[in-house]
């Protein structure tokens, strides 16, 4: 990612784009939550928004090893963190 | 030097010298309160943290007498630091301060104690000096860190001395008890109940400042040849803890901020509908849900474990590789075990919430996780016991700590398997038995690995020895007294002894009087005059041991601060024959740590090769080929340009 | 030695500090709002009430959500401005970036102020009525008090703060200055005074055991030791009569009570009272006062009445029960024809709609489950409604009467009505205190309001102070606000999580 003036003079078109697309994004989840109540396809829009901004406004498409070994065990902890707090609220021993 | 020693007129000659080696004046706060030298904010670490272990420890005291002599008054010694607000008129303690102690005494020991001794301390001065890094990445950050946790401490030791006392819900602070707790005063903010949270948000980011900058310091400035698997096994475990503090304490920063505003602003995260404050409902909506607390909190909780004894682990292997003389048994299997154990503690949580009521489903799946865990325990151990084989022992105060430490961490740890499961713990539960367990890991076990790391590192920091003399006097006492705490807890555990009693047992007869030895076997001939004992007569044991400790600890109290003034001065800067990093550095270690940019040459355990000269070669030392050869030039890593 | 890899990266790991120090950071953020959002969906599915839909202002949370984007992209504007060592514009961009965050706080904060001046009155019958308090009012309890009854066992003085005018607190000895001083010194006499009887007690026990004894040595042993405890014993009680002779009639009585000189004015949360008659009020410390109540309800401006909770306690009959009967429109009459009859339209249109399309794809249920979309009205809505859907038809009751505006109703259909506090089983703004989704909400957008500041202010401090950095190593502040960028855009993808969650679903 150690980029020089002339790579960065480039990346910024694509900056402006990412942008762009994310109000874009962002007017289509209003006018879908207004079409149905679906969670599904909110959340779907949102991981793609946030997808967009971790990979090119923060760089992971082209980060070191080190950081992508650090924030994978995170990711894994947090859905663990999810999937376990859920689980145990739908599994209680009676119903 | 030569202007650091003119300017002080020779007063301090020697050591003056060796302190500011780079030669500038820097003033007395700046070097030694403000600094930022990962040396001085370790020590800073290290005084507050045992300050705050006796605290906790005479928090211990207090509770073991009242166990062992229910409604008698406190004898002066103990109840000179209390005045008359907490006791009855007939000068015995009341259950409210029973409550406070218990909930501060681990609170106080955990948070304040143990780990910042362990992660804080040790961390701060050896982790650097043993990757052979100037400093920490991030200087200021780490004093920072420091300062934080002396603001958590302050403040949660000064909730003692508000109105309504300290927190009394136990260290755990399980809503909804916690939320109710202390709500009758004029200010609910000023109530100990408040502050302990607020405390734990200075403590939590304390932490992750901590955090941040360890695992930072251990990718990014490991010296030269350096490469992981050359790493001390010490650094390794503090990297792991790192790891652990950092991904677990956020959750229980969001249970303690959730819980300020179930006080404060009036929420209910953790009241369900229709909670009950003594006999009228609480003016809340309701909609929340305890079990949210109990799991924010355990998803800390268990790795907490881990980080209170993986230090201690790192701490023994550097110990009983220096003194058996030769390396580590199994050094690469350590090294993936406790990297597993780590990933597998954040997946572990639910045992401590068997009681909750959770379906077979995910109590298997957590009964599963927790018997994989003891796998990497038992890797650990199994591999420092296979060290001391065939090893030529030197039995220095240090080695004595860590022999000690091996089966008492094993005791606690096999204790713990029948926690794992469902159907035992339901019986063991909040008992004694769990109380015994987890004292076995923490207090002989990362105690002592502790005591082994100060009795080891002593003169590194100091230039000086510290008394093997008073050393024997402070370990042997501590070992007996240690376990005569501890093991009665099993058996009172099992036949039902509630952790919680503030009584003994006094009044569960059913249970607490039942006969533990026979009157006129040959143990009832030795100890009690031919009499029966009782389950309950156990507490006398386990009191007299406590004081027993307690007296123990004197030697060590004298020791620790007799040895800087009078210690014997160690002739070479590696008087233990060591042969990780921090051992080449001038002693006391300058500002900025090494004379120059040190460079590894070897694994980390080099004790007793065949052919060398000595039984130790130290990492610092070049092969005869290395130097020659391309093996250092591809080694060192250059400051590449961005 | 000076520490390496501070502006270069090192080349094994191809990483400067800060890097990875901001990606640590950034994990343990993960962690952190990764656990309130288990949460969220932790409260969510274990919700015992119906979870609110569409009760923030989207508006405003759009326009923040463009606002945050906007700024991000600014963000990164500034850094490649460095790295391309355009100082000028590196100045403008982030200076968009500040005003950026500024306005979406200041846009934050109308939208709390919103919040806190909106209340709910949840009725014994879990039936709402929501609105503002009417011009001037105040939702506490008012009381002008003569006497007092104080209870001294648990030392709590935390009424007096609720007293709003210099009442004095008069005994029969006369005036007790009433403030934390006072009851300190009265606890510590009380507790001296219990341990001399105490002690006094002991020595008693001890003669007794002297008198079975019948002499002998050990009835003397007895009796001596006794008598040191009756020394002790007078002695203390002599020291409380000596350091405490004002409170000499006080030791040894839990309670105490007083004339209030001139009458006291009290104005105090329900919260904080157990019961009130209209001579009597008990806080909750015990403490009772005599003298007349003045008022003890909520006048709210009502413009939006709530049933889902009514209808979904099944304790009382769910679903089945009688809308006409909520206790809301006791205080609301004037709505409850067309409520129900909106509510029956509502219900007979979703039923059709489901068999329709049952009949469609037979075999399966219709995905939505209950229809509850006229359990909640807004009177506007309803005034609206029927405006619309009765064109030219009779008014039927809706803001009937002299206040009526018309359709639409205006400020007259939202009708000033006084709620005593017998009726009122909850009582709260739309705060945290409300519910769930409320303390969530607050807790979730509070935190990252906390982030928004403190990016928006490292982010000043490299606008201010950066041109000396800047002259000496520009590197270093591009990696310098490279981190803060990070940090900024983390900042940015919770709240893309937070607006759905939060705002529309």
């Amino acid at each position: 990612m150690a980029e020089t003036p002339e790579e960065i003079r480039k990346h910024i078109r694509l900056y402006w784009g990412v942008g762009i697309t994310l109000l874009v994004f962002t007017v289509i989840t209003v006018v879908v939550a207004k079409i149905t109540p679906s969670i599904t396809i909110g959340l779907l829009i949102a991981t793609f928004k946030a997808g967009l901004v971790a990979l090119i406004f923060m760089h992971l498409n082209s980060e070191k090893p080190m950081i992508y070994k650090i924030l994978f065990f995170t990711a894994i902890f947090a859905a663990g963190l999810l999937w376990l707090f859920i689980w145990s609220l739908k599994d209680p021993i009676m119903r | 030097m030569a202007t650091a020693a003119t300017a002080h007129h020779g007063a301090g000659h020697g050591d003056a010298g060796a302190h500011s080696g780079h030669g500038h004046e820097i003033p007395f706060w700046k070097k030694y309160i403000f600094s930022t030298d990962h040396k001085v904010i370790g020590i800073q670490y290290g005084f507050t943290a045992l300050a705050f272990l006796a605290v906790g420890f005479y928090l211990m005291l207090v509770m073991r007498w009242s166990i062992a002599n229910p409604g008698e008054p406190l004898p002066g010694i103990l109840a000179a630091f209390l005045g008359d607000r907490w006791l009855n008129p007939d000068g015995s303690v009341t259950p409210d301060l029973y409550n406070m102690f218990g909930a501060m005494h681990g609170t106080i020991m955990v948070f304040l104690g143990i780990v910042p001794l362990a992660f804080g301390a040790f961390g701060n001065y050896v982790t650097p000096l043993q990757i052979g890094a100037p400093d920490m990445a991030f200087p200021r950050v780490n004093m920072a860190s420091y300062w934080f946790y002396l603001a958590g401490g302050v403040l949660m030791f000064a909730s003692f001395f508000l109105e309504s006392g300290a927190a009394q819900v136990g260290w755990t602070n399980y809503s909804p008890l916690a939320t109710m707790a202390h709500t009758e005063y004029p200010s609910i903010f000023w109530t100990g109940q408040t502050q302990w949270l607020l405390a734990m948000v200075f403590l939590i980011s304390s932490s992750l400042l901590g955090a941040v900058n360890f695992i930072t310091t251990i990718i990014n400035l490991r010296a030269p040849g350096m490469t992981w698997m050359r790493l001390p096994f010490f650094v390794w475990a503090q990297l792991v803890t790192a790891f652990l503090l950092l991904l677990a304490f956020p959750p229980l920063e969001v249970a303690a901020i959730m819980q300020l505003m179930d006080r404060l602003a009036g929420s209910s995260f953790f009241v369900p509908t229709g909670t009950f404050l003594k006999t009228e409902l609480m003016d809340v909506s309701g909609g929340g849900s305890p079990l949210l607390y109990q799991h924010l909190f355990w998803f800390l909780g268990h790795p907490e474990v881990y980080v209170l004894l993986l230090p201690g682990i790192g701490i023994i292997a550097e110990v009983v590789a220096n003194n058996t003389r030769k390396p580590i048994w199994g050094y690469r299997a350590m090294v993936y075990a406790i990297l597993v154990l780590g990933f597998l503690s954040f997946i572990v949580w639910a045992h401590h919430m068997y009681l909750t009521g959770m379906g077979w489903f995910i109590s298997t799946f957590f009964q599963t996780t927790t018997v994989l865990i003891s796998i990497p325990s038992v890797i650990l151990l199994t591999c420092l016991m296979i060290s001391l084989w065939g090893g030529s022992i030197r039995f220095t105060v240090p080695m004595l700590w860590a022999t000690a430490f091996l089966p008492m961490f094993g005791f606690g740890g096999l204790t713990g398997l029948p926690l794992a499961f469902n159907l035992t713990d339901l019986h063991l539960h909040d008992t004694y038995y769990v109380i015994g367990h987890f004292h076995y890991v923490v207090a002989p076990g990362s105690m002592f690995a502790l005591f082994a790391g100060i009795y080891y590192w002593f003169p590194n920091w100091t230039g000086r020895q510290m008394s093997a003399f008073l050393g024997h006097l402070h370990f042997w006492p501590s070992l007996v007294a240690m376990n005569l705490i501890f093991l009665p807890m099993f058996y009172q555990g099992m036949a039902g002894f509630h952790r919680r009693w503030y009584d003994g047992g006094k009044f569960f007869e059913g249970t607490s009087e039942r006969i533990f030895l026979e009157a006129g076997s040959w143990m009832s001939n030795l100890f009690n005059g031919g009499e029966a004992v009782t389950l309950r007569d156990l507490n006398h044991v386990m009191t007299f041991g406590a004081f027993v400790l307690a007296v123990g600890q004197i030697p060590f109290v004298l020791n620790l601060f007799g040895s800087i003034i009078w210690g014997r001065k160690i002739k070479d800067d590696n008087p233990w024959q060591a042969t990780t990093l921090e051992w080449c550095t001038p002693t006391p270690p300058p500002h900025g740590n090494f004379a120059s940019e040190p460079v590894v040459y070897r694994d980390p355990y080099e004790y007793s090769v065949p052919g060398a000269p000595r039984d130790f070669t130290p990492q610092w030392q070049p092969d005869e080929a290395a130097v020659v050869g391309e093996g250092l030039a591809a080694a060192r890593p250059s400051a590449a340009p961005v | 030695m000076e520490i390496p890899y501070t502006v270069s990266a090192r080349s094994d790991t191809g990483l400067w500090n800060a890097k990875i120090g901001i990606w640590l950071f950034l994990a343990s953020e993960v962690m952190l709002f990764g656990g309130l959002f288990s949460s969220y969906i932790f409260l969510r599915l274990g919700a015992d009430y119906p979870w609110p839909h569409g009760e923030l202002n989207v508006p405003l949370g759009f326009i923040n959500t463009i606002i945050l984007i906007l700024s991000s992209v600014f963000v990164v504007m500034a850094w490649a401005s460095l790295k391309m060592r355009q100082y000028g514009n590196y100045l403008k961009w982030m200076s968009a970036v500040i005003l950026c965050a500024l306005i979406f706080l200041v846009n934050k904060g109308f939208e709390y102020h919103a919040k806190f001046e909106h209340k709910t009155v949840v009725l014994k019958d879990r039936s709402v009525l929501a609105g503002h308090l009417a011009e001037g009012a105040s939702a506490d309890i008012r009381f002008r008090a003569k006497y007092a009854t104080v209870d001294f066992t648990n030392g709590n003085h935390r009424f007096l703060r609720f007293i709003e005018n210099d009442a004095r607190f008069f005994s029969e000895k006369g005036e007790v200055k009433m403030e934390r001083a006072w009851f300190e010194r009265y606890r510590q006499a009380n507790r001296m005074q219990a341990k001399a009887d105490y002690l006094g007690g002991e020595a008693a026990r001890l003669e007794g055991e002297a008198e079975e004894a019948q002499g002998g040595a050990s009835a003397q042993e007895l009796r001596k030791r006794a008598e040191a405890f009756r020394r002790d014993s007078k002695a203390l009680a002599d020291e409380v009569k000596k350091s405490y002779p004002d409170l000499e009639d006080f030791g040894g009585t839990t309670s105490m009570r007083f004339e209030l000189r001139p009458e006291a004015e009290i104005s105090v949360p329900r919260k904080e009272i157990t019961a009130w008659g209209d001579n009597e009020l008990t806080f909750k410390d015990a403490t009772v006062f005599e003298g007349l109540l003045e008022s003890a309800m909520v006048k709210l401006v009502v413009d939006e009445i709530d049933l889902q909770e009514f209808f979904s306690r099944s304790e009382h009959g769910g679903a089945d029960r009688d809308a006409a009967e909520a206790g809301v429109f006791r205080y609301v009459p004037e709505v409850q024809e067309a409520f129900v009859r909106r509510r029956e339209e509502g219900r007979a249109e979703f039923e059709s709609k489901k068999s329709a399309w049952e009949r469609k794809h037979s075999g399966k249920t219709f995905p939505e489950p209950a229809y509850q979309g006229y359990d909640k009205v807004y009177l506007d809505k309803l005034h609206a409604h029927e405006g619309g859907s009765h064109e030219g038809d009779e008014k039927h009751g809706v803001g009937g009467g002299a206040d009526a505006g018309g359709a639409g109703g205006g400020h007259g259909g939202h009708p000033t009505v006084e709620i005593p506090y017998q009726d009122i089983r909850f009582f709260s703004s739309y705060t945290p205190k409300k519910n769930t989704y409320y303390a969530i909400y607050f807790t979730l957008t509070g935190l990252h309001g906390l982030h928004v500041l403190g990016g928006a202010l490292v982010l000043s401090f490299f606008l201010i102070f950066g041109k000396s950095l800047y002259r000496k190593n520009p590197e270093h502040l591009a990696n310098r606000v490279e981190v803060g960028g990070l940090f900024w855009h983390f900042v940015d993808l919770v709240w893309i999580f937070l607006f759905p969650i939060l705002y529309l679903m």
